[in-house]
């Protein structure tokens, strides 16, 4: 067993020497999730803000939806993702698996949900009153909406943050649809940090592995750090 | 006289509830202040909300007449009217960013941005004038005696700060119309005759207020008018040393106390 001061002192020495495996693979990790990140949150916003804001049948089994898909294990993702894009699925034909793409598509569908539960309820926990009072001062339809999701922010923020954790930290969806990929001259195509851990401990590269781990853990650790440092200012 | 505000057989019910009003009838005088007095229960914050157009009626009709509402539109009319709750509601932001609420919804988005940039310029100390909605909003805080409070935030005030934010909001917007639901109800006595003294101001501005109170006193010393509602209905209206004067009818008397009216 390595010690865990050996490991610290090796990931320390990977990040400071640039290491071109790290670097690689944690470009991977952040461009695949960030990529899913920036196509789930408005996509996500919305369908909260009409859960939790418009009235229309269907709206509690859709609901109910988006609580059923927070559950959703990654691996089950990866596999239906990986059944649509393989070659004899219905999306064969654009050649996506076993590439970035495929990953994001994959961690879209896993955080969705997610994100859209964490930022409905914080909707839903607004004050009935800060609508009448946004009614009461003059505000149109629209605007009242927005002052609603607007005093939501902090909750939409905790639900962008816990997203891209998941995304960033889940392994079995895009090991299944990126195929984990390192190109000959040693540099990621398609592994992410995860998907690297595994491997690295496979092959009996525990160092390495924790270093990895560290370096995963410092990403959302420092990110939560952040979200809360904006909470705590209070007025934005 | 022509009326700001005309309400004919007003009914309204909440969906699975009795009926809140029975049939109101009621005229505001421009400039006038109205207080509407009751039990509780009696369908007060009722009827202003549904005069406030939060509510549809379920009968009746209501009229406004504002001078300066820019069209008939639904949005246009609640542009020319405010309101301040039983309890104050404020967001989740600055003082500052609170009273100025009212007016950023009215102000089209280029607007809007160049009072942002003022700020974020005046933060890094670059000598900008005041744009006109700021200079609303330090008026409207200065009439409530906050001031100093701009950059505080309102989960930091106390109650009776909080109502004297919610009324400045009201004011900056400085409606034709405005409502104000027991505005001083659990303030202290100085803080309730601040609110007062606010009011009378604005009122002298021209300002019409319809105020919903259980403090005669404070009915007293603001209204011109008032009008008994019991039970969704109106049983007794008119000029305010009338209606509280002994003798008084039978519903006035035992809502006031005996005593009260002498
Ligand atoms: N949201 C609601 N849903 C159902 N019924 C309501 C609702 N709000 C008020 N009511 C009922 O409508 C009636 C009138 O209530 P309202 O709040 O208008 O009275 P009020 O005169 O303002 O009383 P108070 O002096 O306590 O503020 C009451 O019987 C009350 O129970
Ligand atoms: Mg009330």
């Amino acid at each position: 067993m390595p010690s865990l001061l050996s490991a610290v002192s090796q990931a320390f020495s990977m990040i400071v020497s640039l290491d071109s495996y790290l670097l690689s693979v944690v470009g991977v990790s952040l461009r695949v999730s960030g990529m899913a990140l920036v196509i789930s949150v408005p996509l996500s916003a919305l369908v909260a803000a009409l859960l939790g804001l418009a009235r229309f049948p269907g709206r509690n089994l859709l609901r109910t939806l988006v609580n059923t898909g927070m559950g959703v294990p990654s691996v089950i993702v990866g596999l239906v993702v990986l059944l649509l894009l393989s070659r004899s699925g219905p999306f064969g034909g654009l050649g996506l698996l076993w590439t970035p793409t495929a990953m994001v598509i994959s961690q879209c569908v896993l955080i969705t949900p997610l994100i859209t539960g964490v930022m409905l309820s914080a909707l839903v926990g607004v004050d009935r009153a800060i609508s009448e009072a946004a009614h009461a001062l003059g505000a149109s339809r629209l605007q009242r909406v927005l002052t609603v999701i607007r005093e939501a922010r902090f909750g939409f923020l905790t639900a962008v943050i816990a997203g891209f954790g998941r995304a960033i930290s889940e392994v079995g969806s895009v090991l299944l649809v990126g195929g984990n990929i390192v190109f000959p001259h040693g540099v990621s195509y398609t592994r992410t940090l995860t998907t690297a851990i595994v491997v690295e401990t496979r092959k009996g590269q525990f160092e390495t592995a924790l270093a990895l781990g560290i370096v995963l853990i410092v990403i959302v650790l420092s990110l939560n750090l952040l979200a809360s440092r904006l909470q705590r200012r209070g007025s934005w | 006289m022509s009326s700001i505000l005309s309400v004919r057989g007003l009914r309204f019910a909440y969906p699975g509830g009795a009926e809140a009003l029975r049939g109101v009838d009621l005229e505001l005088h421009p400039g006038e202040v109205f207080a509407v007095v009751g039990p509780n229960g009696a369908g007060k914050t009722t009827l202003f909300r549904v005069l406030n157009m939060f509510y549809r009626p379920s009968a009746g009709r209501v009229e406004y007449r504002f001078r300066t509402a820019r069209d008939g539109s639904q949005l246009s009319l609640r542009r020319r009217m405010a309101m301040v709750f039983q309890d104050p509601v404020l967001l989740n932001a600055s003082v500052w960013e609170n009273v100025a609420y009212g007016l950023f919804l009215r102000e089209p988005l280029p607007g809007r941005l160049r009072v942002r940039l003022h700020r974020l310029g005046r933060k890094f100390h670059l000598p900008l004038p005041a744009t006109e909605l700021e200079a609303r909003v330090e008026r409207a805080l200065g009439e409530v005696g906050l001031s100093g409070f701009t950059s505080k935030h309102a989960r930091a005030l106390s109650r009776g700060e909080a109502q004297r934010v919610a009324l400045a909001r009201a004011l900056a917007v400085e409606p034709e119309l405005l409502f104000l639901d027991e505005p001083t109800a659990n303030l202290d006595p100085p803080s309730a005759l601040l609110i007062e003294e606010v009011i009378r101001r604005a009122n002298r501005r021209g300002t019409t207020v319809l105020l919903a109170s259980h403090n005669i006193g404070q009915v007293r010393r603001l209204a011109d008018r008032a009008a008994l509602l019991v039970e969704g209905r109106i049983v007794d209206s008119g000029p305010v040393e009338e209606l509280f004067q002994a003798p008084a009818s039978g519903f006035i008397k035992e809502f006031v106390g005996e005593e009260l009216l002498s």
